[in-house]
């Protein structure tokens, strides 16, 4: 046999003689590759994105969420459970009323409702939340002031603005003093919110409004709580804080109408759940490289076909079958490979290009999929062909018109 | 002189689609030694097409033995083959069977590159064969820039090239004018003056005739040979 070199080169002449043809055929793996590289990266960076939110949360602070959630429990039927919480401010006194370890408890009401004022309106996240929740999460008043335990006990129609927010309706102005409107109910602005969280995925965490958790629940309508934060007082005993959790809010609620997470399990749920979508995109995408292999072989059989004298007169000048073997399997795998190289390139491109929008992370095993996908996708669909070219008959070939 | 290429008792048959069967060679002894310009003449169909595949290695007889320089060819697998005919045989072509989009120079060295040559020699090699058949200047041109007759002359630089036993032409200047075809028989005949081995299979007698011995064939059988 001839070296590899020689067969590489000898692969390269011949697809160069056709480079229209060549990168056409490669469009297929291209398009594959960096579909791969560019779904596999948006769902690595909405992985990394939560992860971060929720790491913000710190480690010690404990979830109550109404229904079931975890490993057994899905997305969905939390989200229904959410409209049914049977979570109230009742539970909230009982555990704090636990004693150490358990630390702050802080209850939280979110829904959605109109903000206008003068004229201008937003749709936006309204979070009704006690102000052990504001500590817990260190929210803070960038201008005037927070709403106090004062304001909670009479559901006074106050509201902090977040930064976003009072931009959008406000502009310059300062809005502190001003009255808006949310819902059907007028409430007075006492203090816009420091900035916070990071932005992505086109949504704004800063736009939205915070007000006395019973403000809240007068305005939607409802007496009970969406979810319940208690602080461990350190890290070591948040099992016993779920522990503890657990047995109290157990003697008045069925054990499918409340769940009980710490911020570690939470991100491996979402993050388990995040992997599989990851993997699911990366499937589909994957799928286009088969179609790309197959464009690869259909044209590789034509190559043969159309080079049959071509094929004839190296068997006639003295090439062994198997150079004849490996020239068209490198062929092939050469089309694979450069169109796998040129699709990294372009994924990681418009991975880079989105970042400005969404958060994107280029994996290294993507990439490396990817390359090893199209060798493989060049080696199985070039193999075909390539025994059809070694096994022609020197003198028919040569025939051949 | 020894014989270069031997054959004895070669029978050729071929099974058609239908199972009829069809020997296109009934028996042939023939001997060539090294120097010789021969030709092969008959009417298509005598067998002169596969008696020139049987003496280049292209093809192996049903019956019969082939030996090249020592090679009992029956014997061989189609790798060994391959590496022999490589070595041994330079094939000049109708057709000319020219790589298209590929300049002249690396058409010639072609057979270099399956003999495993480097490329600086492969390179020096198609230079001095270019020089012999008179084409040195032309060496960068595509096939499609080149006329028939030069087209012809480069196909018989790269038969050149491994320096062979035996250069077989087949119908070389089937695809010519008469003007072109003359140039090609006199390099022919140039090239056996130098000490080439050449074997020409034609229909035409008067370009048979420019050889030193002519081979007649009829029905798979050689009627003539003088």
């Amino acid at each position: 046999m001839i070296p590899i070199t020689e067969i590489l080169k000898l692969s390269i002449q011949s697809l160069m003689r056709n480079k229209s043809r060549s990168l056409l055929t490669m469009l297929g793996i291209i398009i594959g590759v960096s579909a791969v590289i560019l779904l596999v990266s948006i769902g690595q960076g909405l992985q990394t994105y939560i992860t971060k939110q929720f790491e913000s949360l710190g480690a010690n602070v404990v979830m109550v969420m109404p229904g079931k959630f975890g490993s057994g429990g899905s997305f969905a039927t939390t989200a229904n459970s959410m409209m049914v919480s049977k979570l109230s401010l009742n539970d909230v006194d009982k555990i704090s009323r636990l004693g150490p370890p358990v630390g702050l408890v802080a209850a939280s009401l979110e829904s959605t409702a109109n903000v206008s004022y003068a004229g201008k309106s937003k749709y936006v996240n309204i979070g009704g939340y006690s102000s052990a929740y504001l500590k817990m999460m260190n929210l803070t008043a960038a201008t005037g002031v927070m709403y106090t335990d004062a304001d909670d006990r009479a559901s006074k129609n106050v509201v902090d603005l977040g930064q976003s927010l009072a931009t959008k309706l406000f502009g310059s102005m300062n809005p502190v003093g001003k009255s808006v409107t949310i819902g059907s109910q007028k409430f007075r602005v006492i203090g816009v919110l420091n900035k916070f969280g990071a932005s992505g995925f086109g949504v704004d965490v800063n736009e939205f409004a915070a007000m006395p958790l019973t403000t809240a629940q007068k305005l939607l309508g409802t007496k009970s709580i969406q979810s319940i934060g208690v602080q461990a007082k350190d890290k070591n005993s948040v099992p016993t804080v779920i522990n503890m959790v657990k047995k109290e809010l157990g003697k008045r609620l069925k054990a499918d109408d409340f769940s009980v997470i710490d911020s570690a399990n939470l991100i491996q749920t979402i993050n388990q759940v995040l992997g599989a979508l990851t993997l699911a995109l990366g499937g589909i995408a994957a799928i286009s490289l088969l179609v790309g292999g197959v464009g690869i072989m259909n044209i590789m059989l034509v190559s043969v076909t159309e080079r049959t004298r071509e094929i004839g007169l190296r068997k006639a000048v003295g090439a062994k079958p198997s150079d004849i073997l490996y020239q068209f399997l490198i062929e092939a795998v050469v089309l694979s490979l450069g169109g796998g190289l040129i699709g990294v390139i372009l994924g990681s491109l418009g991975a880079l290009a989105m970042s400005s929008f969404i958060e994107t992370t280029v994996t290294w095993w993507s990439v490396l999929l990817s390359f090893g996908v199209s060798a493989a996708v060049g080696i199985i669909f070039g193999v075909a062909p390539a025994a059809r070219a070694s096994k022609l008959n020197p003198i028919e070939a040569l025939k051949y018109e | 002189m020894t014989s270069l290429i031997t054959l004895s008792k070669v029978v050729k048959t071929y099974k058609l689609d239908g199972g009829v069967e069809v020997q296109a060679l009934r028996g042939i002894d023939l001997k060539i030694k090294g120097g010789e310009f021969v030709a092969i003449i008959g009417p298509s169909g005598s067998g002169k097409s596969t008696l020139m595949h049987i003496i280049g290695i292209l093809d192996k007889p049903t019956s019969g033995t082939v030996v090249l320089e020592d090679h009992n060819i029956a014997e061989l697998s189609e790798e060994k083959l391959a590496a022999l005919r490589n070595k041994h045989i330079g094939f000049v072509f109708q057709a000319f069977n020219l790589l298209p989009r590929t300049t002249a120079l690396e058409n010639v060295e072609l057979p270099l590159i399956y003999s495993g040559v480097p490329v600086r020699e492969r390179k020096k090699r198609a230079e001095e064969v270019l020089n012999i058949v008179g084409l040195i200047d032309r060496g960068g041109h595509t096939p499609s820039q080149l006329s028939g007759g030069q087209q012809q002359r480069v196909a018989i630089a790269r038969a050149l090239i491994t320096k062979p036993s035996l250069i077989l032409a087949d119908e070389p200047t089937g695809n010519l004018d008469s003007k072109a075809g003359e140039e090609i028989i006199n390099l022919l005949k140039d090239l056996n003056k130098k000490g080439n081995t050449i074997v020409m299979v034609t229909h035409e007698l008067e370009i048979a005739q420019e050889a030193k011995r002519i081979i007649q064939m009829r029905d798979g059988q050689i009627v003539s040979d003088k």
